[in-house]
């Protein structure tokens, strides 16, 4: 008997804990298939030699070094995002930072000056390049119209190479309303007792903003850090649709130079190699990040280990 | 130091006058609480003091200086938040050292004013911690301590102890006391908690919908209420009220009858009333109550709870008349739920409020006279001292 009731009660027990794994079966479904099956899938194609038709031939390594070492293309890529990563980084957070700054104080309105700063992210990519491309162009665009009434000759923007990449940081800081929308929700956390007891012991305005709203805001600025870091390596849409990659290459972003790789040379073993560059590269600097923040982010639930002591 | 004087305080959110015209004359050295039920005006009334809010009209002098005008940082207050306010980021020592090195002062001064804060407070050895990693009544002496090292004319405690569990709230108050004794600066507290008012302060501020109902001693305030609201307000259990008619009765008496009251009851006054016409309202504390035989008494009840504390009984009464009322006894006193008694309202015990819930003075026996008397002598005397 107690043989029979112990296989129900196992079988009760398995059921148990089947059931919240049924219950997140289509999103597991999901990563296995959509996420991790590509992910693995692009790797084993990195040491493959493949083309969309024809036959696939394994390489070993030779995807990896052909690009490190006889592709300027991939170099030349590389520092172009770099370049503009450095740019888009810094702008999109302080920038962000300052807007969130504003909009947080007690001002009839801030609600609409709050989506009006939003709605850029909301607007589709295309859109946006349509908007940007009208206001850059060189004879008829709306920037140089506003320079030449200043009597200033605007240059041209997207065809000349000194200026292109700039223009595209400008256009791509347009979708900074998501930081900004992070860093806000941030300074709404912060108690406003502190910055009552700090005015109360005569400490000036900007001191509270380095003193209290950026330690206090650190976790958000490490989360929109390391966010506009791969935002920046996984740029496309804007300087696809808006140069091209031109002039001379000087907007051929690391993004772009995969995309021609796949889809323009159909060399999808050599694209899948540049992906995985790209990410280790990106994870190097996330972990990079990861490691400083130890030093500079205050989190108010646990202390981390190390550093963090004092501030 | 310095005392601090407020002449027809005004302050509105929107359309909503919540400081209706407050005057008060807080003297220098003396400990002062605001304290009234929720949405009275008391912290308010606080942070418009501080300057954290804009007020809109009167105004507040300190030491002889108007500071209505003056931002926050200007007046010369230090003050300690409900929740504390740490600066979480921050350890202890940065904590207290922060608005002070901002402000040039020298950094050898910083450590001596840190270091002698903390020794006052007994927190020398966690000056290196973090608030989180401290306990309830240490963050508090923390934030006790960030006003310390400010050493200001005047400090203003917002509910500084409700954060904290009931037995620790007993020793930081009597703590406050003897650093408020140390310190000798004058002290603003604001709390609903009477017992913390009654305990801590010289005198007591009771606040009502944005007006001062009373402002005096702890012991005036029980036994020489000033009005039914603050009547009613100080004392736990609530003191019992009834609707009752008056009528002068000689020299400085008033003699009040009510057709539910078996016997009349004539109280001594002050002064001789004026006009005693239209309701009044008879007021007896629950531990005046006596209950007696019939001949005695002035009306009578049944029992309908009664809560044995121990050292005394909480009697729960539905007076004939269908009036709830609450009368302690001895905490061996028989009565039973059920049981009908009779309660006497001992007329020396009586206090008296006409229509518009204003008290008659009542001549108040020679000992709590002579108490009231020391209250108000003894904060005298702390003042001489501190003057010298």
């Amino acid at each position: 008997m107690s043989g029979v009731y112990d296989r129900q009660y196992q079988r009760q027990k398995f059921v148990e804990k089947l059931t919240p794994y049924l219950f997140i079966s289509p999103w597991i479904l999901g990563f296995f298939f959509f996420t991790l099956g590509p992910l693995v899938f692009s790797f084993v194609m990195s040491f493959y030699d493949w083309p969309v038709v024809g036959d696939r031939e394994f390489i070993g390594t030779q995807n990896y070094e052909v690009m490190l070492t006889q592709d300027p293309l991939f170099w030349d890529s590389l520092w172009v995002t770099i370049k503009f990563g450095l740019f888009f980084v810094p702008f999109n957070i302080v920038l962000g930072l300052l807007l969130a700054v504003l909009l947080n104080q007690k001002v009839i309105g801030s609600g609409i000056f709050r989506t009006i700063f939003y709605l850029p992210s909301v607007i589709s990519g295309v859109a946006l390049v349509t908007i940007w491309a009208w206001i850059y162009s060189h004879e008829y665009g709306i920037l140089n119209f506003l320079l030449g009434l200043a009597g200033i000759q605007g240059p041209n923007w997207l065809g000349d190479p000194n200026w292109a990449l700039l223009a595209i940081v400008v256009a791509s800081l347009w979708g900074l309303g998501g930081t900004m929308l992070i860093l806000l929700t941030g300074l709404q956390s912060i108690p406003k007792e502190l910055y009552e007891a700090a005015k109360m012991s005569g400490v000036p305005g900007w001191a509270r903003l380095i003193f209290i709203t950026i330690p206090m805001l650190s976790p958000m600025l490490l989360f929109t850090f390391i966010t506009s870091i791969i935002a920046a390596f996984q740029q496309l849409t804007i300087a696809l649709l808006l140069t091209g990659g031109g002039p001379l290459e000087s907007t051929y972003f690391f993004a772009m130079y995969i995309y021609d790789n796949a889809f323009k040379h159909f060399e999808m073993g050599y694209a899948a190699a540049n992906s995985w560059v790209m990410f280790l590269i990106i994870l190097a600097l996330s972990m990079m990040v990861m490691k400083s923040s130890s030093a500079w982010v205050y989190y108010e639930g646990e202390m981390k280990k190390g550093g963090n002591k004092d501030a | 130091m310095a005392g601090v004087q407020i002449d027809g305080l005004e302050k509105k959110f929107g359309n909503l006058r919540v400081l209706k015209g407050i005057d008060l004359d807080i003297r220098d050295g003396e400990f002062v609480s605001f304290l009234g039920p929720s949405g009275c005006g008391k912290t308010t009334l606080l942070r418009s003091i501080a300057g954290l809010e804009d007020i809109n009209g009167g105004q507040v002098v300190l030491g002889g200086q108007p500071i209505s005008k003056l931002p926050p940082a200007k007046r010369d207050i230090a003050m300690v938040f409900q929740n504390y306010a740490l600066y979480p980021h921050m350890n202890v020592y940065k904590n207290l050292s922060f608005g002070l090195s901002l402000n040039g002062v020298p950094k050898a001064e910083i450590e001596e004013r840190v270091l002698n804060a903390a020794r006052i407070l007994q927190i020398t050895e966690l000056l290196k911690r973090r608030p989180k990693q401290l306990s309830g009544g240490q963050r508090q002496r923390v934030a006790i301590g960030r006003a310390i090292v400010r050493d200001p004319k005047l400090f203003l405690l917002d509910e500084p102890l409700s954060n904290l569990d009931a037995g620790l709230r007993v020793t930081m108050r009597v703590e406050l006391a003897n650093l408020h004794k140390r310190l000798g600066v004058t002290m603003i507290y604001v709390t609903h908690d009477q017992v913390e008012a009654m305990t801590l302060s010289d005198r007591v501020v009771v606040l009502d919908q944005g007006k001062v109902a009373q402002f005096g001693t702890p012991l005036e305030l029980f036994y020489a209420p000033q009005n039914l609201f603050v009547a009613s307000f100080i004392g736990s259990p609530k003191m019992n009220f009834l609707d009752v008619a008056a009528q002068a009765a000689g020299d400085k008496q008033l003699k009040v009858s009510a057709d539910d009251l078996f016997r009349d009851i004539t109280i001594a006054l002050e002064t001789s009333p004026a006009n005693v016409a239209g309701p009044h309202k008879l007021g007896i504390r629950p531990d005046n109550i006596e209950l007696v035989t019939q001949d005695e008494a002035h009306m009578s009840g049944q029992v309908m709870l009664v809560e044995r504390l121990g050292t005394e009984s909480q009697v729960h009464i539905r007076l004939d008349n269908g009036e709830d009322f609450v009368a302690i006894a001895r905490g061996t006193h028989p009565a039973a739920t059920g049981d009908h008694v009779f309660l006497k309202f001992p007329a020396q015990h009586c206090h008296i409020f006409n229509g518009e819930g204003q008290a008659y003075p009542r001549e108040l026996d020679a000992e709590t006279r002579s108490l009231i008397d020391r209250q108000k002598s003894l904060h005298g005397a702390a003042q001489k001292g501190e003057e010298k």
